[in-house]
């Protein structure tokens, strides 16, 4: 050991060069010499320099982590440094689209954007019992949540129109005012649990959508059809009211109260309940459909007498004359057409005798149909004769005021004298006319409602299976149509909905026969006629049932007032703002909650043809049929590669669109047509935000 | 900063700062292991090893820089690898230049230092501080023993003997295991 402690120590002086050149021979000869010697050294040697090693390794390793970070401290540098740069130009660019053409879009999409958090609803609220004075507290505020309903674009994802949620307590009569303008009327405790029917107490939510412009229906997704007929819409709403999770229905002995707004009142409008099927939506007139249209708060129609209107109403025949002319025209062609048609034979069989006064009204519809026909005579028989004359009478040219049409009240005085002993004879018929203005019957001024319905009755009936839309139906052929039924002449068969008529053989053997033979009839084995009658709208009808309905009154403080005081009551004295008195409202009453349309069947003569359309890159877009002209939306129906539209009126001005929602972004492409033979399209969907579509939507409707 | 500026660095004893100029070749090392197979640990521990060797020959008085740092390095981190992996084969070994020749005895070499190295670690804690103390900083046993708290300088230097005995005892039975 103490050899190798001093050889070591040798070896260190050496390396140190701590030794004189005397000794650093020495050693140096000792080394070639002594081979242990020599081996000692060289293993000290690299002992040194392994140990050498740990000093530099933490060198190294402290000059790593300098370089990394000095790295890291340039790249996050130059990140930095992009990311200015970056903002910079953002902002540059940003300020001069704001002065670009531009300015309209981006505004409007803010605009989408801050109605979600404004309040921008308004509620009012009016307590109209006679007891209490004191105001209701009613909280408001616009809801995030985005309910179940309001459907879907495409397949997969859904943009709904946010709801208004109305937070109120139902122990008082409410009335709410939506944001675009639909005033609902609520009566106290009118809302029951649905499951328990248990009436429920404390605050209720109620969450109403409003669907008014084009673009919102469409973009819901939203279509206006009747069991495949077209609908022109007034506006659509869908009402849910919640306590809490749970979902609350309307009591049945209770009502709820609507106001639609529309600038654009059209008669009929109806009150429409919708149901979802498949993805679109079918809306059908709830069984008490009489019941609920309430025209109440309609501008009443002008009605100027016709001795006094402008342009007078008339038939094709006397359009080219004007004025008196026109007048005279027309009173001669209805004095001619009850000579023709008037089947005196009626007042013979009662055994009448000498002269007969029948007073005749009627009105001229704004569409030139005749209706409000009200006959007044000493015998039954003269006055239904008369009504059902009056009825057949063809539809004439309406009566225009100030440029507008108008309802046309006509009244005629006829008198009629039978000689006695002369049946049948028409000759000894004698009809007076006369249209002065005297006699035209003043309809007393009543507050009642008028509600009008359309119904087809027997003499479309026998239209249908006569196949002639022109068929002379006097009450004649129908006491004989009846008679022919009961002798089993005439039978309805009605199997799958598919309606058949069948026409024994008698009937076209008989002497001055009106049935004939058509081409398309098939003939049984016993010379039977079956026969498929023409569908509804190839006869339109000119039959109105009318009702009379009391207008409701409503309490205000102490006055009684109709339903149009009371609204205007609301707006002035809570909402100036709202107070437009262009705008009118229909008020409708709704015993159901959910989906409710204000619509119009689109009755019209055109012809219909079945419309198809191919689109050959559509990849599941939805695509709709809009009728500007009526509002209204007809959905297609996806099948083998087509879609389907089913029948549509022809010529009709319309735009198809089509909508797709994919990957979470959403394509749209409009192609305007006039609807003709089913054509093949190649739309060219380009990709759109949602407020752009909104925007391109909203053109629509303009 | 060009070579001759780090390599004035190197010889004026700035020797961390040299160390960093030269990590901003590591990149294109980090490279060169990546495609032969290593993962960065590899390439980590090449490039170190590579620097090592590279520093080494700076010291001794002959080494003159024949190309750039860049390749010098490259070419030596390639043989550590090799090395490392076995690779190299005794065709390509005969095929090698002198100066390539050179730098892969340097890196058999500097493996004999690595041995000693690991030896060293795992004498613990304060022997290892003490070898250092004498080896590296060139401290006197006086200095030392006060530095260590020993009583005194001979019992440091004692110590000392002790500690690098039986470093040179694990080197041995560890140099037996590994074929050089």
């Amino acid at each position: 050991m103490e050899t190798y402690i001093l050889n070591i120590e040798l070896i260190t002086k050496y390396l140190n060069q701590n030794l004189n050149p005397d000794e650093r021979h020495e050693f140096e000869a000792r080394l070639e010499s002594d081979a242990e010697f020599n081996a000692l050294y060289q293993e000290h040697l690299i002992f040194l320099n392994g140990i050498k090693r740990t000093a530099l390794k933490a060198e190294i390793s402290k000059a790593k982590r300098v370089y990394q970070t000095t790295k890291w401290v340039k790249i996050s540098g130059i990140i930095i440094l992009t990311i200015g740069v970056i903002i910079t130009l953002f902002t540059l660019i940003n300020q001069k689209s704001a002065i670009s053409p531009n300015k309209n879009k981006i505004e409007s999409a803010i605009e989408i954007d801050t109605t979600k958090v404004q309040d921008s609803s308004k509620v009012s609220v009016s307590k109209h019992s006679k007891i209490a004075k004191d105001s209701i507290a009613i909280t408001f505020n616009t809801t995030t949540k985005i309910a179940k309903y309001g459907s879907v674009i495409s397949t997969e994802e859904r943009i709904t129109k946010k709801s208004q949620r109305f937070t109120y307590h139902q122990n008082s009569d409410t009335i709410l005012r939506c944001k675009e303008g639909t005033i609902l009327k609520l009566k106290k405790g009118s809302f029951i649990n649905a499951t328990t029917n248990e009436p429920v107490s404390g605050p209720i939510e109620l969450f109403v959508s409003e669907y008014y412009t084009l673009s919102d229906i469409l973009l819901s997704n939203l279509s206006t059809i009747s069991n495949n007929k077209l609908l022109e819409t007034g506006g659509m709403l869908h009402l849910e009211a919640r306590q809490g999770n749970t979902t609350l229905a309307l009591n049945s002995s209770s009502t709820l109260e609507i106001s639609f707004p529309t600038s654009s009142l059209k008669e009929n409008m109806q009150l429409f309940e919708g149901s979802w099927e498949d993805e679109n939506i079918n809306w059908t007139l709830p069984n008490d459909g009489l019941e609920s249209i309430e025209v109440s708060d309609v501008e009443p129609t002008v009605e100027v007498p016709f001795n006094v209107v402008e342009i007078s109403p008339t038939f094709p025949e006397c359009d080219h004359l004007q004025g008196e002319a026109r007048k005279k025209c027309t009173q001669d062609y209805i004095s001619r057409f009850i000579g023709r048609n008037f089947d005196t034979s009626v007042g013979v069989s009662e055994g009448l005798s000498g002269l007969h006064r029948i007073n005749v009204v009627f009105k001229i519809d704004v569409d030139g149909s005749i209706f409000f026909i009200q006959s007044n005579a000493q015998y039954q028989s003269l006055s239904e004769e008369a009504n059902r004359v009056m009825g057949s009478l063809p539809k004439m040219i309406p009566g225009r005021q100030r440029g507008r049409a108008v309802i046309v009240p006509y009244s005629i005085p006829l008198r009629i004298s039978f000689e006695t002993g002369s049946s049948n004879n028409l000759e000894s018929r004698t009809i007076d006319f006369t249209t002065d203005s005297t006699s035209i019957v003043n309809i007393r001024e009543v507050i009642m409602d008028t509600i009008y319905s359309e119904s087809r009755g027997v003499v479309e009936l026998i239209r249908e299976v006569m196949h002639d839309a022109d068929f002379i139906v006097d009450s004649t052929f129908v006491a004989q149509w009846e008679a022919y039924k009961k002798q089993r002449l005439i039978r309805e068969i009605d199997a799958m909905n598919n309606r058949r008529f069948i026409l024994r053989k008698p009937l076209f053997e008989m002497e001055n026969t009106r049935f004939v033979i058509l081409d398309d009839d098939s003939i049984t084995r016993g010379g039977h006629v079956v026969r498929i009658p023409w569908d509804e709208t190839k006869i339109p009808t000119t039959t109105r049932v009318m009702q009379l309905r009391p207008r409701p009154l409503y309490a205000a403080g102490t006055d009684v007032v109709t339903a149009s005081e009371f609204e205007s009551r609301i707006s002035d004295g809570i909402d100036d703002s709202i107070s437009t008195d262009d705008v009118n409202y229909y008020v409708l009453k709704s015993s159901n909650l959910g989906w409710i349309n204000c619509d119009r069947f689109i009755n019209r003569r055109t012809k219909r043809l079945k419309y198809k359309i191919k689109i050959k890159n559509s990849e599941g877009a939805k695509i709709s049929m809009v009728f500007k002209a009526y509002n209204a939306v007809l959905p297609s129906w996806q099948r083998q590669g087509y879609y389907d539209f089913q029948m549509v009126p022809e010529n009709e001005k319309v735009t198809i669109i089509a909508i797709k929602r994919k990957n979470g972004k959403i394509y749209f492409d409009q192609i305007e047509t006039n609807t003709n033979i089913s054509p093949n399209f190649n739309f060219n969907m380009k990709e759109v935000t949602l407020s752009e579509l909104k925007q391109l939507i909203e053109f629509q409707s303009q | 900063m060009s070579d001759q500026d780090i390599l004035a660095l190197l010889k004026n004893g700035h020797r961390e700062k040299a160390f960093q100029k030269l990590y901003q070749l590591y990149p294109r090392i980090e490279k060169l292991i990546l495609r032969q197979g290593g993962n960065k640990a590899d390439a980590n521990d090449v490039f170190q090893e590579a620097l090592i060797i590279l520093y080494r020959n700076l010291q001794t008085t002959n080494f003159e820089l024949s190309s750039s740092f860049y390749t010098y390095l490259y070419s030596v981190s390639r043989f550590v690898w090799s090395d490392l992996k076995k690779q190299i084969s005794k065709q390509e070994l005969k095929e090698l230049k002198t100066d390539e020749i050179e730098q892969f005895q340097k890196v058999i070499e500097e493996k004999k230092y690595k041995l000693a190295e690991h030896a060293f670690l795992e004498i613990g804690q304060r022997c290892q501080r003490l070898l250092q103390l004498f080896y590296i900083k060139a401290m006197s046993f006086k200095d030392i023993a006060k530095d260590m708290q020993f009583k005194s300088a001979k019992i440091a230097k004692n110590q000392k003997y002790k500690c690098l005995q039986k470093a040179k005892d694990i080197y041995q039975t560890k140099s037996k295991s590994v074929q050089f």
